[in-house]
Formats: structure tokens, C-alpha cells, sequence
């Protein structure tokens, strides 16, 4: 009799009845069938038909009394998804971010004043900027302005933040592939129930 | 048949509260063995759910407490109207059948 009442638990579960109204049921049940037990009763003149189809008649015990919830996946996980929208969310907030700092135009470049020289002799000598800033692609050289250092350093600002936008860019990849995944199976679950 | 289950089980219950298996003896008691395809209980959930019994708990001979069922004053209400329907469905049905009745007997 236990096993009935064990079958019958198990299709609660899975309607997603409460647990207080389907601790109750089971209880009642299971005082009800031992109580018969003893009287010599089979369960089938208890339970009528319903005793040989445990989660039928579990099912349409619960759905008479009107605790079987509507949408029971979303019954039971009707937490989860808002946590799971917000950070679908920003994965692809991360992922977009990432792309406008890869593709983006804007750059920042401080230019590296010229070190200008006049000779004795006459006539204006332009030197090149030190070796170091030679190297950087994105290095100006511009006329130089009173009152502030001869050098500056030069930094491409779309350069300096690259790493850092294939970051985004992968971290955001991730989060997106990973809510995908996630959602396909929520979906799955919603069209089974 | 499902009306008619109901009536029954305000019936016994409208005399003196009762537990689920309870009123499966009382059904017994009065001639009503079967009580069919998914029992009393999916009965009883549903006139719980629509306010014809009220119910309560309370320990049955010293044994476990029990869910005692009781006709609530709508249940009581439903009960009166429904067996006034009942008897007037028999009436007609023994009116229509009385013929045949008579034939068998001959």
C-alpha cells in the first residue's frame, strides 16, 4: 500500500503539487489504506478502478481539488528565469560592448612634441622623436608648443584597449552560448509539461 | 452518475462528520460497494475546492488525526436541491418504465 501512495507522491511531484497539499493527501491516503488493511479491505474496494493506476488517480485527486498549478514549470522555477533573463541580459550587453571596442574608429593619440633645434648657422633642425615612440605606428609628430615638455608620451588609446575588448568579447560569447543553451532547455521543459 | 456520487457523500457526511474511508464503509453500508473509477477522493477534493464541505482535523478513536468532512451550509443547500431533483428524475423514469415492469410480471 505504501508503494500506491509512493506512486501517487511521485505524480504530485511532477504535476507540481505543493508539498504541504501533497503531504496531506499522501498522509490522509495512507491512514485511510492501512486502516482498510486491517479490516481485511483490498485497496481496490477502497480505491475503485483507481487502484490499479496510481498516478491517474493521483492526478485527477489533485486536479479536483484545485492544486494543481497551471504552468507547473514555471511553478517551480519561477525564480530562476528572472535571474537567468538578467544575466542573458548582460551577456549580451558584455558581447556588444566588446564588439564596439574592437570596431570602434575613435582613438585618442597625445601627440610627442618635436624636439626643435636651431643651429648657429641658421635654419630650423626638426629631430626625431626618441627611439621608444619610433616604434608605436600611431606616433605624431607635431610642431612643439611653448611651455610644455619637449616629449609626451604617445599612446593609441584603440590600441591599449584591444585586449581588452577581445576580453568582452569572449566573456560575452560565452554568457550568450551558455544562455542559449540554458533557455533551449527551459523551452523543452515548458513544451513536455 | 457523478451528480449523484456527490449527493451521496453530502448525504453521509450531512448525518455525522466523516473521514475519507469512513464514508467508504457508510457507502458500503447502504448498498453502494462501487464507488468507481477514481474513488471517493477526487470527489471529495472537489467539493472542498467548491465550499460544499468544510473540513477539520481530529484524532479518530485514538489513532492518528484524520481529515473529517462535514457539509458546509451551501453543501446542505446543494443537498436539499439536488435530491428534490433526484426524486422527481425517479419519479419520471418510474413512470416511463412502469409499463414494462408490468409486462415482465405477466
Amino acid at each position: 500500500m505504501s508503494d500506491f501512495v509512493d506512486r501517487c507522491r511521485e505524480e504530485w511531484k511532477r504535476l507540481g503539487v505543493p508539498d504541504e497539499a501533497a503531504n496531506e493527501m499522501a498522509a490522509d491516503l495512507e491512514t485511510d489504506l492501512q486502516e482498510a488493511q486491517g479490516e481485511g479491505v483490498s485497496i481496490e474496494e477502497v480505491l475503485g478502478r483507481g487502484a490499479f493506476d496510481p498516478a491517474g488517480f493521483a492526478a485527477a485527486w489533485a486536479s479536483e481539488r484545485g492544486v494543481v498549478p497551471t504552468d507547473p514549470v514555471a511553478g517551480r522555477t519561477r525564480k530562476v528565469p528572472v535571474g537567468a533573463a538578467l544575466l542573458t541580459l548582460a551577456a549580451v550587453v558584455v558581447f556588444l560592448l566588446g564588439l564596439a571596442v574592437l570596431s570602434g574608429r575613435a582613438s585618442t593619440h597625445v601627440a610627442l612634441q618635436s624636439q626643435v633645434v636651431r643651429p648657429a648657422g641658421g635654419g630650423t633642425v626638426v629631430l626625431p622623436p626618441p627611439r621608444l615612440f619610433r616604434l608605436r605606428p600611431r606616433l605624431r609628430v607635431v610642431p612643439r608648443v611653448a611651455g610644455i615638455p619637449p616629449t609626451v608620451a604617445v599612446v593609441s588609446v584603440r590600441r591599449a584597449v584591444r585586449p581588452f575588448g577581445w576580453l568582452l568579447l569572449l566573456l560575452g560569447a560565452a554568457g550568450v552560448v551558455t544562455a542559449v543553451v540554458y533557455w533551449s532547455r527551459q523551452f523543452a521543459a515548458l513544451r513536455r509539461a | 452518475m457523478r451528480g449523484v456520487l456527490d449527493l451521496c457523500l453530502l448525504s453521509v457526511i450531512d448525518e455525522e462528520p466523516a473521514y475519507g474511508y469512513e464514508m467508504t464503509k457508510r457507502l458500503r453500508e447502504r448498498g453502494l460497494p462501487v464507488v468507481g473509477e477514481g474513488s471517493i477522493y477526487p470527489l471529495l477534493g472537489r467539493l472542498e475546492k467548491d465550499g460544499l464541505v468544510e473540513t477539520y482535523r481530529a484524532a479518530s478513536n485514538g489513532g492518528p488525526p484524520r481529515k473529517y468532512y462535514r457539509a458546509s451550509a451551501r453543501g446542505r443547500s446543494e443537498l436539499a436541491e439536488g435530491v428534490s431533483e433526484w426524486q422527481a428524475t425517479r419519479d419520471s423514469v418510474d413512470a416511463v418504465l412502469r409499463p414494462v415492469e408490468a409486462e415482465v410480471a405477466e
